[in-house]
């Protein structure tokens, strides 16, 4: 009798004060969220009175991180041989702007043999999108706006894309002669996209063992313009103010006969070659605790968006060292241009090792084309023939790196334009030289083993 | 008072008031994790007063290019334009005078199309057909002024018009639609130097223009366009590039052109 009172005592008392303590509770909630909306006001009203060039004017970056970690080449794989094309870099964005919306499945991965690697890049009726070199997998499926279940730290240099919108869609790895496999479930054909009327050259591909990578020959001779360009120098307030950004922080300034030697208060270090305008920035408090490719490649673009250097024809160029070392290039006419700051290997390039992070660049680009009806043109060789000139020279075939078409910068007279002289372009024991020189170095000895 | 009934309505009240109150925290607490994002610069617009139509978000194509000043190619067809015309040229601007009156009728709808066929017109314009109709930049020519003005942007390359004063064409009529005159500039010999795959898109060129501070509070935004501006003259070739062109209409009903360069987002002056 006594536990019967007890529950009807309790179901009295919850039916009287029940409601009040709802009542209660939703207002202690309101009067909560109120506090914590008025926090996250003045929170982000901080942050935007934050001193700092970047803070005051952040004009968000012109370039996503996807067209920054941009395609090198476009090859179309027909029945029975390959094309390059020529202007590939506006096709590409609407080959890539139509996959996003195709629907595919999660990716398998096989590893193969160089042999069955390279017949797989050349199954007729596919077009293939070619890296410079390996891009995160988290970067290409943020590109291709899909989740195809690829490691984020994957390392491609290849999408083939079928032309039908259905069948395999494909990711190469070429060092691990990996391939990832997708099938494309639904997806619109790219075939319309492709005019007959593109330039194109026929290529085909060649496995390299020494490089481990596929690279892709010219068949034909190549016909280039050179091209003339306005220099585009960056100013010294707006070098120091990206590298030493906030009202707060001035740095001491040293100088020798060769450099000008910044140092900032907030572990920065700039040091400015007199001659050339060569550019090191260094990060004494850099700390990246992934020593990942895709890290890194995400690391890199912010720096190099910091330091204003994402120029709109500024793109990926090669990586070393599990991306711990990334270079960068200016490309015009889809072609990278090398002796941007007086010497052929001079690029936009970030290293990170441990703690520090050093950033070389260089205060001058090339953007604006100038019209010049006295262009003349250049026929490179074929890819073949420019093998040749080396193998005479004494250099093993295997030996070269890697190999690509490219312009070397001529200052004009008046340092006002920059002549784009087209050439040859091979990477050698790790370094980047043109055709010609290195036949002029003469004969080395064979170094493929 | 039935104490019951009152808390049952200050429960509903709460209630409503609470969720209210948990969306704004969701959306205020997503921009302070990163204020630069284009989801918080899009808030921060609204919260200014500032309207906007919605904005694409899609990157365009274009390209870089040059043209000579083609006063002198003007100069040498006057010979087609009627004798109705008194032309005269001031550096590079073709003024033309009607010698007798030209009626564009009476309402702007008719002005429009009659002043659309008479710059086809190769007697009365020289490469009329290479100009198009300019509806905005027409209204804005227009503002503040006792007659009315229709502005022609000469054709460039693929769909984007020149936006540049060096190939426009305009005519100015008196507020009964009378033409007073017309002035053309003209640009020949167009070159594509080089293509340029991603511009930036008409949001990102907004927001730019938006913290540039260009954009008042309260502004209203009446029109956008992408087009080709003159970005500088070298060896007598101007060299034209893609740029956002906004016009901006403050609350005391004064506009303002806003024009960013939409290959890297900087302000042009």
């Amino acid at each position: 009798m006594s536990k019967a009172l007890n529950k009807h005592r309790k179901k009295f008392t919850l039916r009287k004060w029940g409601l009040a303590i709802v009542v209660a509770g939703l207002v202690l909630i309101s009067l909560a969220l109120s506090v914590m909306i008025w926090l996250s006001v003045g929170k982000n009203t901080g942050a935007r009175n934050t001193a700092g060039v970047k803070q005051d004017k952040q004009l968000v970056s012109a370039k996503a991180i996807e067209n920054l970690y941009d395609f090198s080449q476009v090859v179309m794989q027909d029945d029975d041989h390959a094309r390059a094309i020529r202007d590939y870099r506006g096709l590409s964005n609407r080959l890539i702007k139509r996959v996003t919306h195709w629907r595919v499945r999660t990716a398998s991965v096989k590893e193969v043999s160089a042999n069955a690697y390279v017949k797989a890049l050349e199954k007729p009726g596919n077009v293939v999108l070619i890296y410079p070199d390996h891009v995160a997998g988290e970067i290409v499926q943020k590109r291709l706006n899909q989740v195809m279940g690829l490691p984020s730290a994957a390392k491609i240099d290849r999408i083939q894309l079928p032309l039908k919108g259905r069948g395999q869609l494909r990711l190469f790895d070429d060092v691990n002669r990996k391939i990832y496999q997708s099938e494309v479930i639904k997806g619109q054909a790219l075939a319309s996209l492709m005019s007959d009327k593109e330039a194109t050259t026929p290529v085909h591909y060649q496995w390299f063992a020494k490089s481990k990578r596929v690279q892709t020959v010219y068949e034909n001779p190549l016909k280039m313009h050179k091209k003339n360009y306005l220099i585009n120098t960056l100013s010294m307030d707006t070098v120091l103010a990206s590298a030493f950004p906030g009202r707060d922080i001035s740095p001491t300034i040293r100088e020798n006969d060769d450099q000008t030697i910044y140092t900032g208060q907030n572990a920065r270090q700039l040091i400015v070659d007199k001659k050339t305008d060569a550019i090191q920035y260094i990060n004494f408090d850099h700390d990246i605790k992934q020593k990942r490719l895709d890290f890194q490649q995400n690391k890199a673009y912010e720096t190099l968006d910091t330091l204003q250097q994402m120029n709109e024809n500024l793109y990926y160029f090669d990586e070393a060292d599990r991306g711990q070392q990334l270079g960068y290039r200016l490309y015009v006419n889809g072609l990278p241009v090398f002796n941007q700051a007086g010497s052929i290997g001079a690029l936009s390039q970030v290293k990170s090792t441990g703690h520090r992070q050093v950033v070389t660049y260089a205060r001058r680009s090339v953007t604006v084309p100038l019209p010049d009806a006295r262009e003349g043109v250049v026929t490179l060789p074929d890819s073949n023939k420019a093998y040749q000139v080396l193998t005479k020279a004494g250099y093993q075939k295997d030996a070269i790196q890697n190999m690509t078409p490219g312009y070397v910068w001529v200052d004009s007279n008046d340092g006002q334009y920059a002549s784009l002289q087209p050439t040859w372009f091979i990477k050698y024991q790790d370094q980047w030289a043109t055709l010609a020189d290195l036949k002029k170095q003469g004969h080395h000895k064979e170094d493929a083993k | 008072m039935n104490l019951h009934k009152t808390l049952w309505t200050f429960m509903w009240v709460f209630l409503i008031l609470d969720l209210v109150l948990a969306v704004q925290w969701l959306s205020v607490w997503h921009t302070v994790e990163d204020p630069g994002s284009t989801a918080n610069m899009r808030q921060e617009i609204q919260m200014d007063g500032i309207k906007t139509k919605k904005l694409a978000e899609t990157s365009p194509e274009g390209k870089y290019l040059a043209a000579r000043d083609g006063t002198d190619y003007l100069r040498s067809h006057l010979g087609q334009l009627k004798e109705r015309w008194q032309v005269d040229f001031d550096n590079h601007l073709l003024t033309a005078n009607p010698k007798e009156t030209i009626n564009l009728g009476s309402s702007t709808q008719s002005a429009i199309k009659i002043g659309k066929r008479l710059v086809k017109q190769s007697s009365d314009v020289i490469e009329g057909d290479r100009y198009q109709f300019d509806q905005a930049a027409s209204q804005q020519a227009s503002e503040g002024k006792s007659g009315h003005v229709l502005v022609f942007n000469q054709a460039a390359v693929g769909r984007l018009p020149f936006v540049s004063s060096r190939a426009q064409l305009q005519v100015i009529c008196d507020q009964d639609f009378r033409v007073i005159r017309y002035t053309q500039t003209y640009v020949s010999d167009i070159q594509v130097l080089r293509d340029v795959p991603v511009l930036i898109s008409e949001e990102r060129a907004f927001i730019n223009a938006y913290q540039y501070n260009e954009v008042p509070n309260n502004a209203q935004l009446t029109w956008s366009k992408l087009g080709y501006s003159t970005l500088m003259t070298v060896d007598g070739n101007e060299i034209f590039i893609p740029t956002w062109t906004f016009t901006v209409k403050n609350v005391a009903g004064e506009s303002s052109t806003i024009r960013i360069n939409a290959l890297n987002g900087a302000l042009l002056q």
